[in-house]
């Protein structure tokens, strides 16, 4: 069984399906916090599969971006690039240059019942000839007086050893209780 | 144990041009839902929009942020402004010519919550693509999707389709 807590979570454990069910895309973790929690990990992560998808729902105490990190490699390693909409103007931007983290996740505001949503890629991530690429959409709606975004981003990680293990933490700020992020492998 | 990764539920629109599509009963027993669509509402206006509505909630309780590249002119976002909507719009310009049809794809995660209004996340693509982030005002379970063509008369012609799968985290 997974060692499921509300701060980490360690990757293994993934044989129980219905009859019928599509076992091409699998569950390895799921944090779903239980406290106000600084960051979420997984570790342990096997490379059996081609793609990892994360699933995030973020309840956050501030206006604040989702960040993620490697295999616990907190240097200037990282690159995010995101085309985003605020509901007047569209807009694109970059990390400008290399930076410690990649963004995945948004919650537009620290209103204990708004959300952010999101679903991040990375694929090839076992693959140690490659950089690894991601890719995410986030969505977070306030409500009728603040403005929402919708973001389509990407990233790359300069290392390119598998990846084994990944820390979500928001950029400004906690996860509130009830923020869930779920880790699923996807077979080639 | 469910499976992590289900179909629930479809449907298929044969015969005859239909208004609505709903799908109603949808179990609480997965965590995330993702619904695909494939969608054309009218034979003769292009650029048409589908919306869809949760638990029967018709009032103006949600609010959307849309960014889109269209065929013609600048790419651009706008929302749905103060007053909410009687529904989420989900896809936009959908195709009006024969045998094409839109291809979305709709998240709806942690829809069983009751701890915070839902968000829906929807990627499409007909005409042009784009995307949508919508909350929906509500907490309840997400238990019945309800998809409406916006024009009015328009309804969803003959091959168009909804799937929804379930995904279940560990």
């Amino acid at each position: 069984m997974p060692l499921l807590t509300t701060q980490s979570a360690k990757g293994f454990g993934f044989g129980s399906f219905a009859a019928g069910g599509d076992t091409s895309f699998e569950s390895i973790a799921s944090v779903l916090t239980s406290s106000t929690t600084s960051e979420v990990n997984f570790s342990s992560i096997p490379s059996t599969y081609a793609h990892l998808q994360i699933r995030i729902y973020s309840i956050q105490t501030d206006q604040a971006n989702v960040y993620m990190q490697i295999n616990g490699d907190t240097g200037s390693n990282y690159y995010w690039h995101e085309l985003f909409g605020d509901g007047s103007a569209i807009s694109s931007g970059w990390s400008s240059g290399a930076v410690n983290h990649i963004k995945t996740g948004y919650t537009h505001t620290s209103g204990t019942s708004i959300s952010g949503q999101n679903v991040t890629t990375i694929l090839d991530y076992a693959n140690t000839s490659k950089k690894k690429t991601v890719n995410a959409i986030t969505g977070s709606q306030a409500n009728a007086t603040q403005t929402g975004y919708v973001l389509n981003r990407s990233g790359h990680w300069t290392g390119t050893a598998a990846i084994s293990s990944l820390r979500f933490f928001a950029q400004a700020g906690n996860f509130r209780v009830g923020t869930r992020v779920s880790l699923y492998g996807i077979k080639g | 144990m469910p499976a992590t990764y289900d179909h629930i539920a479809s449907y298929t629109v044969t015969g005859s041009a239909t208004a609505s599509i709903t799908l109603s009963s949808i179990p609480s027993t997965y965590t995330d839902l993702e619904i695909i669509t494939s969608f054309r509402c009218s034979s003769s206006y292009a650029d048409d929009s589908a919306s869809l509505v949760l638990n029967n909630d018709t009032g103006n309780n949600y609010y959307w942020t849309q960014i889109k590249g269209p065929t013609a002119g600048s790419p651009y976002s706008n929302q749905s402004g103060t007053s909410g909507r009687a529904a989420a719009l989900v896809v936009n310009d959908m195709p009006s010519a024969s045998g094409r049809f839109s291809a979305d794809t709709i998240h709806i995660n942690d829809y069983s919550s009751t701890s915070a209004y839902k968000q829906i996340l929807s990627k499409f693509y007909g005409n042009a693509p784009g995307m949508f982030s919508t909350a929906w005002f509500g907490t309840a379970a997400v238990n019945s999707v309800k998809f409406v063509c916006d024009t009015s008369g328009d309804a969803f012609q003959v091959g168009s389709t909804v799937n929804i799968y379930g995904i279940k985290a560990a």
